[in-house]
C-alpha cells in the first residue's frame, strides 16, 4: 500500500504548495487593502476601519483630473485599438501574403519590446515632429500602439478557428462580403472583440511607463499622478487607490472569464474557440 | 441548367476536362471516391472556385464571372452551416431579407418552406437545439426558399447516423421533387447515388467516366473503375479473339474463353485488350456439369453467409471469382467441392482496358 501513502503525501504537498504560493502573491495585496482602510498611519494591525483615505482621494483635484484623463484616454484608445486591431486581424488571419509572418511580428512587437524603449522612442518621435508633442493626441497614439497587439491577438485567435462555411453560405444566399462580415462574422466573434476591448482599456488605463514619458502638465493620466504622489508624499491614500485598481482589474478578469466562458456555455455551434 | 466544359487545375489536377449537361428539374449525382474532384466541381458551379479553363452556364447564361452571391444557386453544406446566432426563422429568411422582400411575404414563404421540410412551428428555435436531421432540413429550407436555379448538395448526409441517412434520402428526394428544383448532389456513397438520382455521374481523378441513369450505370458500366466502384464485379482481362454481331469472344491470359456482350458504342477489333466484367449475382452455380457457352468447372474455395445472400469464392483456371446466390434455404456447397458455373453472355460486359480508358460522353 506504499502507493497510496505516496499519493496522499504528494497530494498534501501539492495542496500546501498551492496555498503557500497563493498567500505569497496575495499577501502583499491584502496588506495594502488593510492599509487603505486603516485611518491611522503606521499602526498595524488597524484598530478601526474607515474610508478616510478614499475620501481624501476624491477631494484632491489632481486625482479627479487624472481619473478623468485616464478614462477619456482609455475609451478613445479602446475604440481606436479595436478598430485598427480588427482591421489588421482579418488579413493576418486569412490571407497568405508574402511577408505575413514578418508583419505579424512587427504588429505584435509592442508586447515584446521593453516598454521603456518604446516610451523613449515615442517621446523622441513626437518631439522631432514637434506638431503634437505634449498633448492628448500623443498619449492617445502612444497608448493605442501598446493596446493594438492585444486586440490583434485575441481577434486573430478567434478568426483562425472560424467556420468559413458560414460565410460561404451567406455569400451563396446572396449577401455581399460587407454584409456577410457585418451580419455573420462580426456577431460571431463578438466575444473576442469585447475581450480585446477590455484588454485595450486595461492596457491604457493602467499604463505607467509610456504615460510618464508622454504626459505633460495639462494632460496627466492617473498612473502618472499617483507616481508623483509617491515621490513627494507618502500616505495611505496610495493604498486606497491601489486597492481600487486591484478591484478594478479583478473585476475585469472576471468579466473576461464570464464573456469567453459564457460563450462556450451558450454553445456556438460553428465550433470556433476564442483564445487569448 | 447547363454546365459545360469546365476544366480546372488547382495545383494537382482537380477537375480534368469535365463536361456535363444537367436537365431542368433533374436530380443528378456526382459520385466518386474522396478526392475525385466532385466537390470541387460543385464549388465551381457555386462560384467559390474559379475554373482555369472552361465555362459554366446557368440557365443558358455564362456564369463564370459572377461572384457566388450573384448566381442564383443555393448550397446545402456537409456541416449544414446554419448561422448559430440566429433563429430558424432568421436562418431561413436570410436570403429573402437580402432580396428586400417585404415582411409578410417573408413570413409566409418561411412558413411554407418549413412545412415542406416537415418542421412546422420551428421558427423560434435555435440551431443548437435541433438534432442533426432537423438541422439538415432547415438548411434545405434555407436553400430552397430563395427559389434557386440549381440546388447544390455537398455530401449532406455524411454527418448523420445510418438510420437517419436512409430516412433522409427519401426526404430529400421527395422535397426536391415537390419543389421541382434542379439538384446536383455530391456523394461517395453509391447507395445514395443509385436510390436518389435520375442520373449518376461517376468521377475519378477529376475525370467524368460515365453519366447514365442508375440502372444503366450498374448494368452497363463503361470502364473498369465504374464497374468496380459501383457494386461488386469480377474482371477478366484478356484479348478479343473473335467478334460476331454484338458478341465478342475474349480469351484471358490463363486460357479462359468468355463470350461477352459488346456495347454498340464501343469500337472494338480482334486483338484489342479488354476486360470482361461480370456481376457476382449473375453467375449461376451448378452442382453438376451442363452444356453451354461460358460454362466452367470451378473449385469452391470459401463461402460467406451474408444473410440474405450467400457468397461463393471459387477458382476457375486460376481466376478468382466471387459469385452470389440468394439464400433460398437450399443446402450450401462446401469448400473443396467441385462445382460448375455458367454465365449468360448477356451478363458479361466488355469494357476497354484501363489504358484505353477515356472519358465517356453525356
Amino acid at each position: 500500500m506504499s502507493w497510496g501513502i505516496t499519493d496522499r503525501i504528494a497530494g498534501f504537498l501539492a495542496r500546501a504548495a498551492r496555498i503557500l504560493v497563493f498567500l505569497f502573491m496575495v499577501g502583499p495585496l491584502f496588506f495594502v487593502l488593510l492599509m487603505s482602510i486603516n485611518p491611522q498611519v503606521g499602526v498595524f494591525p488597524p484598530h478601526a476601519i474607515s474610508a478616510t483615505w478614499y475620501q481624501f482621494l476624491l477631494s484632491r483635484s489632481d486625482f479627479r483630473d487624472g481619473l478623468t484623463v485616464s478614462l477619456l484616454l482609455g475609451l478613445s484608445v479602446t475604440l481606436m485599438a479595436v478598430v485598427i486591431g480588427t482591421l489588421c486581424a482579418f488579413p493576418l488571419a486569412r490571407v497568405r501574403f508574402m511577408g505575413r509572418n514578418v508583419l505579424t511580428v512587427i504588429f505584435l512587437s509592442p508586447l515584446i519590446v521593453p516598454e521603456i524603449a518604446s516610451a523613449v522612442a515615442l517621446l523622441n518621435f513626437f518631439v522631432l515632429i514637434g506638431v503634437i508633442s505634449n498633448r492628448f493626441e500623443s498619449l492617445l497614439i502612444g497608448l493605442t500602439i501598446i493596446a493594438v497587439p492585444y486586440v490583434i491577438r485575441v481577434v486573430t485567435g478567434s478568426l483562425v478557428g472560424f467556420d468559413r462555411s458560414l460565410e460561404e453560405s451567406s455569400l451563396n444566399l446572396g449577401a455581399s462580403w460587407a454584409q456577410t462580415t457585418m451580419k455573420i462574422t462580426l456577431p460571431l466573434i463578438r466575444p473576442s472583440l469585447l475581450a480585446g476591448a477590455l484588454f485595450a482599456f486595461q492596457a491604457s488605463f493602467t499604463n505607467v511607463t509610456i504615460s510618464i514619458f508622454l504626459s505633460s502638465a495639462d494632460v496627466t493620466p492617473l498612473p502618472v499622478v499617483l507616481f508623483s504622489w509617491m515621490r513627494f508624499s507618502f500616505n495611505p491614500s496610495l493604498a486606497a487607490i491601489s486597492t481600487l485598481l486591484m478591484v478594478f482589474t479583478t473585476g475585469l478578469i472576471f468579466t473576461l472569464e464570464k464573456l469567453l466562458g459564457l460563450d462556450k456555455l451558450v454553445g456556438v455551434t460553428s465550433g470556433f474557440s476564442p483564445s487569448i | 441548367m447547363l454546365e459545360n466544359i469546365s476544366k480546372t487545375y488547382a495545383g494537382t489536377v482537380a477537375v480534368d476536362d469535365f463536361s456535363l449537361s444537367v436537365q431542368s428539374g433533374e436530380f443528378l449525382t456526382l459520385l466518386g471516391p474522396s478526392g475525385c474532384g466532385k466537390t470541387t466541381t460543385l464549388r465551381i458551379i457555386a462560384g467559390f472556385v474559379s475554373p482555369d479553363k472552361g465555362n459554366v452556364y446557368i440557365h443558358g447564361e455564362l456564369a463564370n464571372r459572377k461572384a457566388p452571391n450573384q448566381r442564383n444557386t443555393a448550397m446545402v453544406f456537409q456541416n449544414y452551416a446554419l448561422f448559430p446566432h440566429m433563429t430558424v426563422f432568421d436562418n431561413v429568411a436570410y436570403g429573402l431579407k437580402l432580396r428586400k422582400m417585404n415582411k409578410t411575404e417573408i413570413a409566409k414563404r418561411v412558413k411554407d418552406l418549413l412545412e415542406l421540410v416537415r418542421l412546422p412551428g420551428f421558427e423560434h428555435r435555435m440551431p443548437r437545439q435541433l438534432s442533426g436531421g432537423q438541422q439538415q432540413r432547415v438548411a434545405l429550407a434555407r436553400a430552397l426558399v430563395i427559389d434557386p436555379d440549381v440546388l447544390l448538395l455537398d455530401e449532406p448526409l455524411s454527418n448523420l447516423d445510418f438510420k437517419l441517412r436512409q430516412q433522409m434520402r427519401f426526404e430529400i428526394k421527395s422535397i426536391q421533387k415537390r419543389a421541382n428544383v434542379t439538384a446536383l448532389y455530391v456523394t461517395h456513397d453509391q447507395g445514395e447515388a443509385l436510390t436518389m438520382s435520375d442520373r449518376v455521374a461517376v468521377m475519378h481523378q477529376g475525370k467524368l467516366l460515365q453519366v447514365a441513369p442508375p440502372m444503366e450505370i450498374y448494368n452497363f458500366p463503361r470502364t473498369e473503375f465504374v464497374a468496380d466502384f459501383i457494386g461488386e464485379s469480377n474482371f477478366f482481362p484478356g484479348k478479343i479473339v473473335g467478334l460476331s454481331s454484338s458478341i465478342a469472344t475474349v480469351q484471358t491470359e490463363k486460357g479462359l474463353e468468355l463470350h461477352a456482350v459488346l456495347s454498340p458504342s464501343l469500337q472494338a477489333e480482334v486483338g484489342d485488350a479488354v476486360s470482361v466484367s461480370v456481376r457476382p449475382e449473375r453467375i449461376k452455380l451448378l452442382r453438376s456439369p451442363v452444356e453451354g457457352i461460358n460454362t466452367f468447372q470451378a473449385e469452391i474455395e470459401n463461402i460467406a453467409f451474408v444473410g440474405s445472400v450467400i457468397k461463393y469464392y471459387v477458382t476457375v483456371r486460376d481466376h478468382k471469382i466471387v459469385l452470389e446466390e440468394h439464400n433460398t434455404g437450399a443446402s450450401l456447397c462446401s469448400p473443396g467441392e467441385t462445382a460448375y458455373i455458367q454465365i449468360g453472355p448477356e451478363d458479361c460486359f466488355v469494357i476497354p482496358n484501363v489504358q484505353q480508358e477515356n472519358q465517356a460522353g453525356i
